[in-house]
């Protein structure tokens, strides 16, 4: 099986129900995991955090993706920057964790570097010929912000961040996340591949299955009905659903009360934003909560969550009690979404493994198939698929 | 024209062991406070060459030595005392009212 050739996808491609899912390979395939990572990995735009977590002057955390150790800082002039953790001198890497600083200097021999990546101080180097201090500064990645979020970018010629995700404010400005505070942050490691994680994340129908033991009756029970949104030609698919309560809590649970603000998609019920190619919202009618799921090799993926309240909610009496509720779903829920993935990536690595078919309901794994097939086989960021499927 | 100094609470006394240093903020400025024989001082936090942070480094009598390229201020006047520092640290006014450390800083 070729995987760069067109024909190889043309059964993924026909419409949802007559589509066939992606071959077993593409999950487990070497080859196919490095044109994911020089064609994906490191040329969209990928949520590393959120603005809170760097509120003042040289607030700084460290964020590794796809091997790269990467600063997200805040200027003294308020800008963020993220740069390359690494020294121009000799690559030492400099920063770890987080924290607070006025300069960024490097333990091995001293070079200093500004809040904005430009040198302060080199040590040692007055013989050094021809050395433009202008010329080593720390390297820079693209970063943007979109509602309280930081993305980056580490190419530097990518479209900007407002057009990749075109089209997404219809259904998410009514929530204000921008002004909402993250309250924390939880890292798990799954053995699976990053796109069943993503895929998992796309459908409401392995609710039954796999959460019965939590949210798994809001389809029995509460009759929810889901709606798959395709966010084409932005990056992103959307999982509606229509509710009057929040799913952020366990049944019988006390959660805190709806935002005031939601109006339109928001106000029906919890919606589920997957923005390609990593980053999940659960943006429900009391909070919002991320998952970015990155990529760590073809069978490891790291899994980082932060839980987002408006602030209103942060002001109550019983503010902590209830908190608790909160946060005894998520990780229940998490834990039982990472279970399946493992399972399904023992499954698809299985060699013996075909593909298989869609259900009405999966919609959202079938756009998001199509994305990472369009863009390893190097399509435009516009998805192309035949006519009929449109 | 004098500018007016407001003083601000910052710190206990028992917050500063002698012979250390705590960096403590007041409004925008950033301040370091020693404390010298049982006597606190306030200084720029910040080493006027790279920008390192004073109180991660040694007080040596009434001298602190920057933690990154050695430079050495005076904790009492601020003055740069060895390259390569050039610039002297900026001080402030310091009261002590029932245990409690103020720093005055311009309005």
């Amino acid at each position: 099986m070729d995987l760069f050739d067109p024909k190889t996808y043309a059964a993924l491609r026909r419409p949802l129900l007559e589509a066939e899912t992606l071959p077993g390979e593409c999950y487990t395939s070497p080859e196919f995991y490095q044109r994911e990572m020089s064609n994906i990995f490191l040329k969209t735009w990928v949520c590393i955090g959120r603005e809170d977590f760097v509120p003042k002057a040289g607030d700084y955390f460290v964020e590794k993706l796809f091997g790269a150790s990467l600063i997200v800082i805040r200027g003294r002039d308020k800008k963020l920057r993220a740069f390359v953790n690494a020294c121009r001198h000799r690559g030492t890497q400099m920063l770890y964790g987080k924290g607070n600083c006025m300069s960024i200097a490097c333990p091995y021999h001293g070079w200093v570097y500004n809040l904005d990546g430009s040198i302060l101080v080199t040590t040692f180097m007055e013989q050094t010929k021809s050395l433009n201090p202008k010329e080593y500064g720390l390297v820079d990645l693209k970063l943007d912000t979109w509602m309280g979020f930081i993305f980056v970018n580490f190419d530097p010629v990518c479209e900007p961040l407002k057009d990749f995700l075109a089209g997404l404010d219809h259904y998410t400005e009514s929530y204000h996340f921008e002004e909402m505070k993250t309250v924390g942050t939880r890292d798990w490691h799954f053995r699976t591949n990053w796109k069943i994680y993503a895929e998992s994340s796309s459908e409401g129908i392995h609710l039954p299955m796999v959460h019965k033991k939590t949210i798994g009756h809001v389809m029995s029970r509460e009759k929810a009905k889901f709606e798959i949104v395709d966010g084409r030609p932005g990056n992103f698919h959307i999982l509606r659903t229509y509710s009057e309560r929040s799913r952020a809590v366990l049944d019988g649970d006390q959660g805190f009360d709806r935002i005031p603000t939601l109006r339109g998609p928001a106000a029906d019920g919890a919606q589920y934003i997957y923005i390609n190619p990593f980053t999940t919202l659960g943006a429900d009618l009391d909070c919002m909560w991320y998952k970015t799921v990155v990529p760590e090799g073809i069978d490891k993926v790291r899994h980082i969550t932060g839980f987002c309240f408006p602030k209103f909610s942060l002001e109550r009496l019983d503010t902590e009690a209830i908190m608790k509720n909160y946060m005894k779903r998520f990780p229940l829920v998490i834990e039982e979404d990472g279970v399946i993935t493992e399972k399904q990536w023992d499954g698809l690595s299985n060699p013996h493994a075909k593909p298989g078919r869609f259900a009405a309901g999966e919609l959202g794994v079938w756009l998001f198939d199509n994305w990472v097939v369009d863009r390893v086989l190097g399509k435009s960021p516009v998805m192309q698929i035949s006519k009929a499927a449109a | 024209m004098a500018t007016n100094i407001v003083y601000s609470r910052v710190a206990s006394l028992a917050d500063v062991a002698p012979g250390t240093g705590i960096k403590v903020d007041v409004g925008d400025h950033y301040v370091a406070l020693f404390n010298l024989g049982g006597t606190i001082y306030a200084v720029e936090a910040y080493c006027s060459h790279a920008l390192a942070l004073l109180t991660e480094g040694r007080v040596l009598g009434d001298e602190v030595e920057c933690p990154l390229h050695s430079a050495r201020f005076s904790i009492k006047t601020g003055k740069a005392l060895c390259e390569p520092a050039t610039e002297n640290l900026r001080t402030y006014p310091v009261r002590i009212e029932d245990g409690t450390i103020l720093v005055g800083v311009p309005e």
